[in-house]
């Protein structure tokens, strides 16, 4: 089966995994990435996909630099999607994915104190909005998936 | 939300890939990350250039990295703009890249991943809410 007709385009041209992932910082999520690319070895689909996120992580990076050139904004909004993740952590747990312990968490969004909780709320606030999101979320992915299911049962009964 | 996308989506993906649960998390993580660092970027992208560059001078004036933070933080939050950014964040970008994800791993899984994959769909139960 060809690949969906939903998808990216091919790998941006002249880069590499390893070149992306050597763009990547802070130094722990690129030690982080580059670990888990030796543990996940030769399965190829799982290769793909961090492939997928890498490419996305170092546009990102690329295009934070872009927006305040004169501050370090690519690790500022990794600290800040840090505290956001602190609110996806529990019930992510729920469903039994252990993400890092919230101390490590907290270390690497690099605050303590008022500050932290500062930021915390601001960005509880946020998560607030992403939550009026949630039907549209549940009714896209179900199309998707009623599509996606077919194409797959077609392929495997082939 | 997230909740729907990791039962949903990115978590039967993983698990079709037969990585350990261990590595499953950790690739979760980064992957999240990702979602955020994309959103956070789009509601910044949404201000308005004057509102940047006052953002851009309050920036280059503070003290620490946690006014910094403070200063962005309220950006992203105060900005009349941000309901918009999260809504255009979710309906365009944050679906093309869960279906490049996807195409990703449709391109490189084995026979057996696929059927794991199948089977993992069709074992999901259904949350959309149709009804008004």
């Amino acid at each position: 089966m060809s690949p969906l007709p939903l998808g990216r385009s091919p790998e941006i041209e002249g880069s590499s995994l390893e070149r992306q992932i050597r763009g990547i910082w802070p130094r722990d999520v690129r030690r982080e990435v580059l670990d888990l690319l030796h543990k996940i070895g030769e399965n190829e689909a799982a290769r793909e996909i961090l492939s997928t996120t890498v490419e996305r992580l170092f546009r990102a990076q690329r295009q934070a630099e872009q927006l305040f050139p004169s501050y370090t904004l690519p690790t500022a909004v990794w600290q800040l999607g840090s505290i956001l993740i602190l609110s996806v952590h529990l019930l992510l747990r729920q469903h039994g994915i252990h993400l890092s312990p919230l101390e490590e968490l907290a270390l690497w969004a690099g605050q303590s104190g008022a500050g932290f909780i500062g930021t915390y709320l601001g960005m509880k606030q946020l998560y607030n909005l992403l939550v009026e999101q949630r039907r549209w979320v549940r009714d896209r992915w179900e199309l998707i998936k009623e599509g996606l299911t077919g194409q797959l049962s077609k392929r495997i009964e082939k | 939300m997230f909740e729907d996308i990791h039962t949903q989506i990115i978590g039967p993906l993983l698990e079709a890939c037969g990585l350990e649960k261990e590595d499953q998390a950790r690739l979760s993580v980064i992957i999240y990350q990702v979602i955020i660092m994309n959103l956070i970027l789009k509601i910044l992208e949404y201000l308005p250039e004057e509102k940047k560059r006052e953002v851009e001078s309050m920036l280059a004036k503070a003290k620490d990295d946690n006014e910094k933070l403070k200063i962005l933080t309220d950006a992203l939050v105060d900005s009349p703009q941000t309901k918009k950014a999260i809504e255009s964040y979710i309906q365009n970008d944050l679906f093309k890249f869960l279906k490049e994800m996807i195409n990703a791993f449709l391109k490189n899984a084995t026979p057996e991943q696929e059927k794991r994959f199948l089977d993992l769909l069709k074992n999901t139960p259904s949350v959309s809410h149709k009804t008004p």
